[in-house]
């Protein structure tokens, strides 16, 4: 019994996107284990998966970890259609990264055809003030362009990295919620005309 | 030959103005008729500006007359040119040509001669020309027009059969104005020479007949002229008539002679053709005929005398011919070296064109090898379909299958896996193959995965309800899963092309696994550790109800409170308790490995290698630390076994792709037994660098045995509650399985057992501070006598611990225990002396006082060496123990003798305080008012052998009594104390006799009323009667 409704856990699937190095796989980490990885490993594809609470309820985040210049397209595609949320993470320390956040935004959107996916703007390493090269006025203003949150974090002092995920997983879930209720609504119609 | 003769004479002498002076002509030219190579080209032979008259129209402007605002004004067009062309086929054609720019124009429409329906002459600007409809044109000024009109008609007349209707066109006066015209453009004023060959009245009467004559004598001279053209590149040639070609020279006369001849015989031929013509006119008779040609003779010789007059002036227009041939020369040389130019320019041309061509050919050899390289590209990731059949269709099962699977899933990774650059990424054909083998690729990732998955929870199911593993008492066994093992290590090749693939799925896989294992984990688990207290473990009766505890809650007042002896019945002999907890020093038992011991195999057969067992009879009981410390071992092995499998089942740990799997006959043996077979899963490995690797393979262990550490804490919880100091021996084993994983890479079990070991020590630290609680509470409680039961306690529990401590000398449970030992002996003895000298239960407070420390700290000492507790962090304690002890004793016989002697011993030491002051030499004590004779003799007599013997007797009673409740154990302190005494009570006997004969004479003859003779008679006495009491 007790397998059963761990394994009738919502589960929410969040896809990590951005430039290489600009700290994904240590945000990644942080919020799954509560550990800062120091050393750089350019990342391939990796997949994680947690039980938590969200709101009360008990639910599975299943968090994909992937490479910022991924070579194989198709794959990557593959990897989006599977997303129902994204967090764009760029550097804070590291403007490229930020110019680089709108092809992602771009590529999330002609593959999902859906520009209401869950969608967060991350700005990383918030921790390293004197290498700020981003101001939070433009990222700001760039997610507001993008309807999206803005948020920035520090996976080495795991500055706002619970609540990244956290915000990201209640739009994922307020969307499924909605998108059952409309379900339900249109059976009704249904029933109605019957 | 006919056209180009036409073309040269045309574009030579017809040319209104001067081409060079002209900017205009050579702007068309330049822009309309420039190009010569083709042979389309067309040269242009004249042209004139006009402007068109029309209704009223866009693109018309009005034009005020020049001539003054009298005339009419008109709508005009903006200037138009008629440019006359011909081609190098002779044909001729007239366009009009507009200006679009500065020196751009553009021809708009294109006519040939035989589109001209008719000419009319309107005024002396004006003209109209019916073509396709009428136009109607003006011109600049009236010369420019009829020079026009002129050359157009002997266009006209030379290339076609029929003129077009001529209307109020007087040809000859057209003549005469071109003629003056061209005079006038050449600056000279000759009208001779236009009257000469014709003249006046013949013109008017025969107008066509001197028109063609004229027309022909032109015709000749340009024949003439052009002959020499071709060759005239070079200003050197001179012209000569037939084509000869000789240097001229620059003498004017010789010139002018070698002129006059070729047009002479010139005259001559035109005469015969004029003849020829007038032959026509022949039907006339011969007097009229004659007539006429008298007629014509005549007025021909009245020219020619005339001319003959005039052959001065003729010279000079000859002359000035000459000189207009020279100029027409040097246009046509500039002609020629425009053409040199043009040709060079084409020569560029050329050359550009034929590295143009070399270009396109490298082009073309780099598209075919383009071609062969995509046809290659295409070729290498190229899948054949069988492959993909395979990926759809083959069977999961066999190891067969599964062989020609890896194979299979390597080949469309490989593809998949290919590094395209962008521009090789993005076309279509590209895009398209990776998108199909995408698709195959993520269907085979679920094909494999729900296989996976099912067959996992089937086994998870299966082993859930396999009644032979179910345990019982005697029967306490945690079951190894080599089956499950050895099935799903086949698909290790798979499994790490799913990762590689399908991350999610990957991730999602040992999420299976683990949830489903974790089943059979849980369950197995806690039923092992239920038989395992419920049957083997031997608990006290009452919790805490045991030798080595100082306190109980449990009692309330404890031991203590029961009263004066302080100890109870389960606790007078340790021996007792040990017959009936059968604790160990240590585990000498082994875990047993059921396979060496065939007898054990009877209940399920063959248990496997990694089944493991603990070795109990039936009613076998272990002691709670042992009991703990044997599951403690099993669950370990299971786990860093357990541990190890993932490990390389889902190749965690090791830095290895799908191809080197496949390609490593080591890893990847034939068939799933060899796979099997190549595990290690029982040696500890190395710690991963890997951090991302250990964490995720933690996380996976604590789903996977999330049961374990909660078992494992309520087994620790219990024994504790049972008997608290359990936690020690718990906390001991524990260090000991750290200690075997403390370099390998099982953080899980690294981290569980840290969590077990700090709540173990909690629960030591938790029991130490009760015991000083109650050690502390004990002075308010006890009733001060005898040896104190915390001090009979502690020996047993440093015992104890150093019992569990051996062989573990340098662990941390060594460091809490000694501390503990530190903080509890400083409470005790504390306890100890601040209850001796608050003690009311003595006869004698300060007596007594010293009793209670002699028995305790003598307890303690004694009970330590007895144990053969030797712990270096307690010797200093032992030492002052001691010390205190033999202090605390030596005073007491002291006190109980000087209770006993006292006036003797106040008397003796007033007289050694005496000698030793000096104050007096020996022998003067006796003057001294209160050591005199009489005063001795007093203080010898109050102790007669009857009242010592009496007092003595009555001593002993006391000190018995004193000494009763240690007695009672036999310490023999007793003993020790009256052998003190008495060795007091000869000692000060010896004194006081001694000081009588130093500071006596002898002659006072006073003596000790009782000898030592008598006091050991009394002593043995006293023996005596208490021998065999
Ligand atoms: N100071 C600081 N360093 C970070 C932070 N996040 C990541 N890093 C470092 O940046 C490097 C790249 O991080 P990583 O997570 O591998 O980036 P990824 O390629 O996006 O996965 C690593 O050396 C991290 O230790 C952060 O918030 N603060
Ligand atoms: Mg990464």
């Amino acid at each position: 019994m007790g397998k059963k409704a761990k394994q009738d856990l919502p589960l929410h699937k969040v896809i990590m996107v951005g430039s290489g190095g600009v700290g994904k796989s240590a945000l990644t980490l942080q919020y799954m284990y509560g550990d800062f990885v120091e050393e750089y490993d350019p990342t391939k594809a990796d997949s994680y998966r947690k039980k938590i609470t969200l709101d009360n309820h008990e639910c599975q985040i299943d968090i994909l970890d992937t490479a910022g210049q991924e070579e194989y397209a198709a794959i990557r595609d593959n990897y989006y259609r599977s997303g129902e949320g994204f967090l764009c993470v760029f550097s804070l320390c590291e403007y490229e990264s930020f110019v680089h956040t709108q092809e992602f935004k771009d590529q999330i959107a002609r593959v999902l055809g859906d520009d209401k996916i869950p969608f967060i703007l991350v700005g990383n390493k918030a921790d390293l003030g004197h290498l700020r090269k981003v101001n939070r006025e433009e990222a700001a203003a760039r997610a507001a362009e993008w309807d999206c949150p803005y948020i920035e974090t520090s996976a080495k002092t795991r500055h706002n990295v619970e609540e990244v995920y956290t915000v990201l997983m209640r739009k994922i879930q307020d969307r499924k919620e909605s998108a059952k209720e409309r379900e339900r609504k249109n059976k009704k119609g249904k029933c109605l005309l019957l | 030959m006919a056209s180009s003769r036409s073309r040269g004479a045309l574009t030579a002498s017809m040319a209104g103005p001067k081409a060079k002076d002209d900017p205009v002509r050579q702007q068309l030219i330049q822009a309309l008729f420039a190009d010569s190579s083709s042979s389309t080209a067309e040269t242009m032979m004249t042209y004139v500006k006009i402007y068109e008259e029309e209704k009223a129209g866009k693109d018309m402007k009005v034009l005020a007359g020049k001539k003054g605002s009298t005339e009419r004004t008109k709508m005009l067009s903006k200037p138009r040119y008629l440019c006359l062309t011909v081609k190098s086929n002779g044909k001729v054609r007239l366009h009009k040509v507009k200006k679009t720019s500065a020196t751009s124009y553009h021809i708009g429409r294109t006519w040939h001669l035989d589109e001209i329906k008719s000419i009319e002459n309107v005024d002396a600007r004006r003209w109209t020309v019916v073509i396709n409809r009428p136009y109607a044109w003006v011109t600049d000024a009236p010369e420019l027009k009829s020079d026009f009109m002129m050359m157009l008609l002997k266009v006209l007349r030379s290339n076609l059969k029929r003129l077009p209707t001529l209307i109020n066109i007087d040809e000859p006066a057209l003549a005469t104005q071109f003629n003056v015209a061209r005079e006038a453009a050449a600056g000279t004023s000759n009208r001779s020479q236009r009257a000469a060959p014709i003249p006046g009245g013949i013109a008017n009467s025969t107008g066509s007949f001197v028109q063609d004559f004229e027309n022909r004598l032109s015709i000749q001279t340009e024949r003439m002229k052009r002959s020499a053209a071709p060759s005239s590149s070079s200003l050197n040639s001179g012209i000569t008539p037939g084509g000869a070609n000789s240097p001229r020279s620059d003498q004017s006369g010789a010139r002018m002679i070698e002129e006059q001849e070729p047009l002479d015989e010139i005259a001559l031929l035109n005469l015969e053709e004029l003849l020829y013509d007038m032959d026509l006119a022949s039907s006339e008779d011969g007097v009229a005929l004659e007539t006429r040609l008298m007629n014509e003779l005549s007025a021909l010789e009245m020219t020619n005398v005339y001319s003959i007059i005039e052959s001065d002036e003729r010279i000079k227009d000859v002359m000035s011919e000459l000189d207009k041939g020279i100029e027409e020369l040097d246009d046509m040389d500039s002609w020629l070296s425009l053409y040199r130019q043009e040709l060079d320019s084409m020569g560029d041309d050329i050359r550009q064109i034929e590295s143009q061509n070399r270009g396109l050919q490298v082009q073309t050899s780099n598209q075919a090898s383009l071609l062969r390289e995509l046809e290659n590209l295409l070729l290498s990731i190229t899948i054949p379909d069988s492959v993909l059949e395979t990926l759809k269709k083959e069977s999961l099962e066999r190891d067969s299958s599964i062989r020609r699977l890896e194979e299979a899933s390597a080949e469309i990774q490989d593809v998949l896996l290919t590094k395209f650059d962008e521009d090789v990424a993005g076309m279509s054909a590209v895009h398209n193959r990776m998108e199909h083998y995408s698709f195959h690729c993520d269907n085979f990732a679920g094909r494999l995965f729900e296989f996976l998955r099912t067959k996992i929870q089937n086994q998870a199911d299966h082993y859930l309800n396999d009644k032979q593993r179910s345990l019982s008492k005697g029967y306490l066994v945690m079951f190894g899963y080599q089956v499950v093992e050895r099935y799903f290590i086949a698909y290790r090749g798979l499994i790490l092309w799913l990762r590689e693939m399908d991350s999610r799925r990957f991730t999602d896989l040992q999420m299976q696994y683990v949830n489903n294992m974790n089943r059979l984990y849980r369950k197995e688990i806690k039923e092992f550790f239920n038989i395992l207290s419920t049957h083997h473990v031997a608990k006290l009766e009452k919790p805490d109800d045991s030798e080595f505890v100082f306190g109980s809650s449990y009692h309330g007042g404890g031991i203590i409170a029961r009263g004066g002896t302080a100890i109870r019945e389960s606790l007078s002999s340790p021996s007792d308790l040990t017959g009936r907890i059968p604790w160990r020093k240590r585990s000498t038992r082994e875990i047993q490995d059921p396979n060496v011991n065939p007898s054990t195999r009877s209940h399920t057969g063959d248990l496997g290698e990694s089944s493991r067992k603990i070795e109990v009879g039936q009613e076998e009981k272990l002691s709670i630390d042992e009991a703990f410390a044997q599951a403690l071992t099993i669950m370990t092995a299971l786990a860093s076994r357990e541990q190890n499998y993932m490990s390389d089942l889902f190749t965690l740990t090791k830095m290895m792709s799908m191809r080197m799997f496949l390609d490593d006959p080591q890893l990847n043996g034939n068939g799933s037994t060899a796979k099997y077979a190549q595990l290690d899963l029982e040696t500890q490995r190395k710690p991963t660098l890997d951090l991302k690797s250990s964490k995720r393979l933690a996380q996976l262990m604590g789903i996977l045995f999330d049961g374990l550490s909660v078992e494992l804490n309520n087994f620790a919880e219990m024994g504790v509650k049972n008997e608290s100091i359990q936690c020690v021996g718990m906390l001991i084993s524990v260090e000991r399985a750290q200690k075997e994983i403390v370099d390998s890479d099982q953080g899980f079990l690294i981290t569980m057992l840290a969590q077990l070991h700090t709540k173990l020590v909690g629960m030591f630290e938790k029991y130490v501070e009760e015991q000083l609680k109650f050690i502390e509470e004990a002075r308010s409680k006890t009733k001060r006598k005898g040896v104190l039961p915390f001090m009979r306690i502690f020996p047993r529990f440093a015992q104890r611990m150093e019992a569990l401590l051996e062989g573990n000398e340098s662990t941390e449970a060594r460091q809490l225990i000694s501390a503990a030992y530190d903080k509890l002996v400083r409470v005790m003895f504390e306890s100890t002396e601040a209850l001796a000298k608050e003690t009311v239960d003595f006869d004698d407070k300060e007596q007594g006082s010293h009793v209670v420390n002699i028995e305790n700290m003598h307890h303690f000492y004694s009970e330590m060496r007895l144990r053969k507790v030797k712990v270096t962090k307690l010797e200093s304690y032992m030492k002052y123990a001691k010390t205190s002890y033999e202090s605390h004793l030596e005073t007491y016989v002291r006190g109980v003798v000087r209770r006993s002697l006292s006036k003797l011993l106040d008397f003796f030491d007033g007289v050694e305080g005496l000698v030793k002051t000096k104050t007096s030499a020996s022998e003067d004590v006796g003057f001294h008012l209160t050591y005199n004779k009489a005063a001795l003799k007093k203080v010898v007599a109050l102790y007669p052998p009857s009242v010592v013997r009496k007092d003595l007797l009555h001593l002993y009673r006391k000190v018995e009594k004193h000494f009763a409740s240690s007695d009672e154990e036999q310490e023999g302190l007793l003993q020790v104390a009256w052998r003190g005494i008495q060795e007091e009570f000869i000692r000060q006997h010896e004194r006081f006799s001694r000081l009588i004969r130093e500071c006596y004479p002898a002659e006072a003859n006073v003596q000790m009323e009782f000898s030592v003779q008598e006091l050991l008679g009394f002593f043995s006495e006293i023996a005596k009667s208490h021998q065999y009491s």
